[in-house]
């Protein structure tokens, strides 16, 4: 029950915010505080939670793992919404429901990241997915319903792949519960058991944005508000590979010697893929966009690295990715004002108009490429070590390149701040204190996290620690 | 290994020739009568309100408001006949449901979302 508490706050949160919405017309952004207090306690306790939890222990016979791993998720996908809500601020063309559906959304990713039995993983996955697409679609332009629509189908369309893997699992084995499954006699090799972890892998890797299920990423980003993008680039990536790294660290982890080399590749593709691509952009969402699915292909590295350093990089990497994301959004959110997306060209001139501004998205752009003293590099750091201890040559390569390849994309945009313009493309906008606020507290923590990385080190350290690696 | 799986081939081969041969014939032989009745909408015997090319999206809505709270219902019968051997704690562990279920069901009340127009 007490290890309950985070979610039943954030429940809670959905459906008073949702009550709200009723009430007194003079209290415009009532859903909005109500939302934002209780996933601020939500954190508050997760926190708590973390120090209070020594080692694992299972509820519900296993079907919820209470571990400092899921506390620490809960953590970060309650900063995942928090910094969507802040975003939306003054934001009533998103519908007095956004922040009540942030909520719903942010209790979907604590349940993934929690899950040891298949069935809780997928109401999880549909407990985060469905405010999604409402939410992406939530404003009424045509890029939106284009981006609800194709989320809608695709999403639906992994659920189902989701599903089936688990079917086939459960055939193969007679329970749901994964974490019992390195207990059963199914031998290290690949059969029907193989065939199912594949497919719930494809499933997880369309919401992780995994590159061959990549497609529909840059569209509904683009298509998406921003501050509905900003939960789906941080949280939706934070559930969907805590939920990997539960379901090989739990339930798959005498089968290594199979799914290891096979995260690798993807993986290396992923980050080659998703940052060439990232190249060519004009849209900043867009840019963003495929930078999330390099990104994601950086995650898998630590997955694939299978041993505790991995494990540990990965969840580490998380807490960077995160805070650079988030601080890029709330850049895009300030300089879009009323309108909707912001194309490279219209950053031309920030850095004049708006030097403190350019300055905090500086540091978080660098940390996304990985250049040093920014979070970015540390966590990139990690994750090459994991690759090479676990003696993994090509994962250590296609990081290396995958970096370089996104150091030129992550240049592109600050070129273009700086570029003098005759024509003044970017305009004066007013600092809105909840944007402002989560840019600058998205670009402290990167400065902070990469030049005295412990504290967090320490947290992973103590949350990752999987009993199969040691 | 093929001999395993030959009365599958054989299967399949026969399913998809049915399939196939049904669908043609039907397509050939069949007889046709496009318009008149046929261009109505069907609206579960009402006449059509208008002469919609597509279903309104209310109908939607309300199927999904009739799937959603008729779920909810069907797992309140089970609680409610049982309720005197669950004793107080399974009176009490079903009232958050019933809250979410009354939350939103007051959402949907104030929002209009039963009103036809």
């Amino acid at each position: 029950m007490v290890y309950l508490l985070p979610k039943i706050l954030v429940a809670g949160g959905a459906l008073m915010s949702l009550l709200a919405t009723l009430g007194l017309p003079r209290w415009r952004n009532g859903a909005f505080w109500v939302a934002l207090v209780l996933l601020l306690a939500a954190g508050v306790d997760a926190a708590v939670l973390w120090q209070a939890e020594g080692n694992l222990s299972l509820l519900v016979a296993g079907s919820m793992i209470a571990d400092p791993f899921s506390s620490l998720v809960d953590l970060l996908v309650v900063a995942a919404g928090v910094s969507s809500l802040l975003l939306s601020w003054n934001g009533d063309r998103y519908g007095p429901e956004f922040p009540a559906l942030v909520a719903v959304a942010v209790l979907g990713m604590m349940m993934v990241a929690e899950a040891g039995n298949l069935i809780w993983l997928f109401l999880g996955v549909e407990v985060l997915s469905l405010p999604l697409y409402v939410l992406a679609a939530s404003e009424r332009t045509a890029l939106g319903g284009e981006a609800g629509l194709k989320y809608l189908l695709l999403g639906a369309f992994s659920s189902g792949i989701l599903l089936f893997g688990m079917a086939l699992l459960y055939g193969a084995t007679g329970t749901t519960l994964f974490v019992r499954y390195p207990n059963l006699p199914l031998g290290t090799g690949f059969g029907l058991y193989g065939v199912g972890f594949l497919l719930v892998l494809v499933g997880l890797g369309f919401k992780v944005a995994m590159v061959p299920f990549h497609m529909w990423v840059p569209d509904v980003y683009e298509g998406s508000p921003t501050p509905v993008t900003n939960l789906m680039a941080f949280g939706t990536k934070v559930g969907a590979a805590a939920a990997i790294l539960r379901l090989v660290a739990y339930g798959f982890y005498p089968q290594a010697q199979w799914w290891s080399p096979l995260i690798g590749y993807l993986a290396v593709l992923t980050m080659i893929v998703g940052n060439l691509l990232a190249l060519p952009q004009r849209d900043l969402k867009r840019l963003l966009a495929y930078s999330g699915i390099g990104h994601a292909g950086f995650l898998l590295v630590g997955i694939a690295a299978h041993n505790f350093l991995g494990s540990m990089a990965a969840v580490f990497y998380l807490v960077p990715y995160g805070l650079a994301a988030i601080g890029a959004f709330a850049l895009i959110r300030l300089v879009e004002g009323n309108g909707e997306g912001v194309q490279l060209d219209d950053l031309e001139g920030l850095a004049y108009a708006h030097p403190w501004a350019a300055a905090l998205f500086i540091v978080v752009m660098l940390s996304l490429a990985g250049i040093p003293l920014t979070a970015g590099f540390i966590g990139k750091f990690y994750l090459l070590q994991a690759a090479l201890v676990a003696n993994q040559t090509g994962l250590a390569v296609g990081l290396v390149v995958g970096t370089l390849v996104g150091l030129a994309a992550y240049l592109r945009p600050l070129q273009r701040m700086f570029a003098r313009s005759r024509s003044e493309r970017v305009q004066a906008f007013r600092w809105s204190w909840a944007g402002g606020a989560v840019l600058v507290v998205a670009a402290c923590g990167t400065l902070f996290l990469g030049v005295y990385p412990s504290p967090m080190m320490h947290i992973v350290d103590q949350s990752a620690n999987f009993f199969w690696l040691r | 290994m093929i001999g395993e799986y030959q009365a599958l081939l054989v299967y399949l081969v026969v399913a998809l020739l049915v399939a196939l041969s049904m669908s043609f014939a039907s397509e050939r032989l069949g007889p046709r009568a496009p318009g008149g009745l046929k261009r109505e909408t069907y609206e579960s015997g009402i006449v059509p309100e208008a002469p919609v090319r597509y279903f309104s999206v209310r109908f939607y809505r309300v199927a999904m408001l009739f799937m959603i709270f008729d779920v909810a219902v069907m797992a309140l019968y089970p609680w409610a006949t049982s309720l005197r051997d669950l004793g107080r704690s399974g009176f009490w562990h079903a009232l958050p449901f019933l809250a979410v279920v009354a939350v939103t069901f007051g959402y949907l009340w104030k929002r209009g979302g039963f009103q036809w127009h």
